[in-house]
């Protein structure tokens, strides 16, 4: 009988020895809960994109379109106000249709992208005009492009140059991520 | 004679653009859709996709000469004794061109199964912007495919033929940017029979294998029709 209050006392001294630091590791745990908070916020707030690829055109043109998908999962909406690549001279955002038959193609001052909506920029449609590459075209290799949003936010991602016409591939996506940087 | 042209090609202008007001247009695309839908539920669903208007009528087409990139003629000579799949484009077009190009050639592919070589359509694609067409138009239909015919011409020529395809061409902000100028122009796949006349068009965006079913049955029907006929 004498041995249970003893193990007590041991168990009461190592919970009261062992205090400050737990004090200390729940303030630690909640700091970098806090902080992951604050960093996934950040990374969510507004846009990301995907998928982006740049069509494989023929030689001579000076004229490329561009396309990706735009995913905004952050609480208010975000547009996509301007683009740049290193690859081209200039590129502008750009719409085409067909009204009454009639193919058209309009530039546009920006795409929005509501809250929690997905918006995907391809053929026939939404693109990127890229204008004047300041290289040959390669198929395969990938192209930075740099999207610049309304709420002051910038992504680039990697385009890659192909012949369009493919499904979107799981691993593009992982790709486009692991290169996209959030500034501003 | 010129007069009867003129007013045919007027009429089939008019049907390319509103074809719901043509009667003949109309009552063709009914009968070719019963047709079609007694082969079968999938053949059906499939042709339902496609966004065609077909001609009660074919119309004769008028003449024009454009040069193809080899630097030979394609004249309405190079649309007799076959059938054709002719689009209008430009080649500083980024977006919706390289796309139906792209399809086109799917098609084309998808027909190399339904018809047999002598039924099979050539595909060609004319570029209505000579000024920056002409020289890589070839380079430009041969990155779609090898078998793509690419032609343009003088500007009076290439407005003959937009025109009696019941096409439609416009340059805008050509003053002002003299290289990066838009044009807008019909989007229609016009389909030109073996005797060169005009049967009607298909719009994109085409799904290349639902369109391929659509004209290979295009395609036989007028076959039972000429032989018949004899």
């Amino acid at each position: 009988m004498t041995t249970t209050p003893n193990r007590r006392n041991i168990r009461v001294a190592e919970a009261a020895s062992t205090l400050p630091w737990r004090i200390t590791t729940l303030t630690l745990m909640a700091a970098a809960i806090l902080i992951t908070g604050i960093l996934a916020a950040s990374a969510c707030q507004g846009v990301s994109a995907s998928s982006a690829w740049i069509r494989f055109a023929p030689p001579g043109t000076t004229v490329h379109a561009g396309y990706l998908t735009l995913a905004n999962t952050g609480p208010s909406d975000v547009s996509l106000t301007g683009a740049s690549s290193p690859g081209y001279a200039r590129v502008e955002i750009h719409h085409s249709k067909v009204i009454d038959g009639v193919a058209t193609m309009e530039k546009i001052a920006q795409i929005s992208v509501p809250s929690g909506q997905t918006v995907a920029l391809k053929p026939g449609g939404l693109h990127l005009m890229l204008i004047k590459p300041t290289g040959a075209q390669e198929l395969g290799t990938k192209v930075p492009v740099k999207l610049s949003f309304s709420d002051g936010s910038s992504i680039t991602v990697q385009a890659e140059v192909n012949k369009g016409g493919k499904p979107e591939k799981m691993d593009h996506h992982k790709h486009h991520h692991g290169h996209m940087h959030h500034s501003g | 004679m010129l007069k009867m042209l003129t007013t045919l090609k007027r009429n089939y202008s008019k049907q390319t653009r509103k074809p719901a007001r043509n009667q003949r247009a109309t009552s063709a695309i009914l009968t070719l859709t019963l047709a079609t839908s007694m082969l079968g539920g999938w053949i059906t669903g499939a042709i339902a996709s496609v966004d065609a208007k077909i001609h009660g009528v074919p119309q004769p087409l008028m003449d024009f000469k454009l040069q193809q990139a080899s630097g030979d003629p394609f004249t309405l000579q190079n649309l007799k004794g076959k059938w054709s799949l002719i689009l209008l484009g430009y080649t500083h077009c980024p977006d919706v061109c390289p796309f139906t190009l792209q399809n086109l050639a799917q098609v084309d592919e998808q027909l190399s199964l339904r018809v047999s070589p002598a039924r099979k359509p050539q595909i060609v694609f004319i570029g209505v912007d000579p000024d920056r067409d002409h020289k890589i138009i070839g380079q430009y239909v041969k990155h779609f495919g090898d078998t793509i015919i690419g032609a343009t011409g003088d500007w009076s020529e290439v407005s003959k033929a937009v025109e009696t395809l019941g096409g439609f061409v416009r340059f805008e902000g050509r003053d002002k940017d003299p290289e990066g100028y838009r044009v807008f122009h019909s989007a229609a796949i016009a389909i030109i029979d073996p005797q060169s006349r005009l049967v009607g068009a298909v719009n994109p965006p085409m799904a290349p294998a639902e369109t391929a079913t659509f004209l290979a049955e295009l395609i036989a029907k007028h076959a039972r029709a000429a032989q018949s006929k004899n």
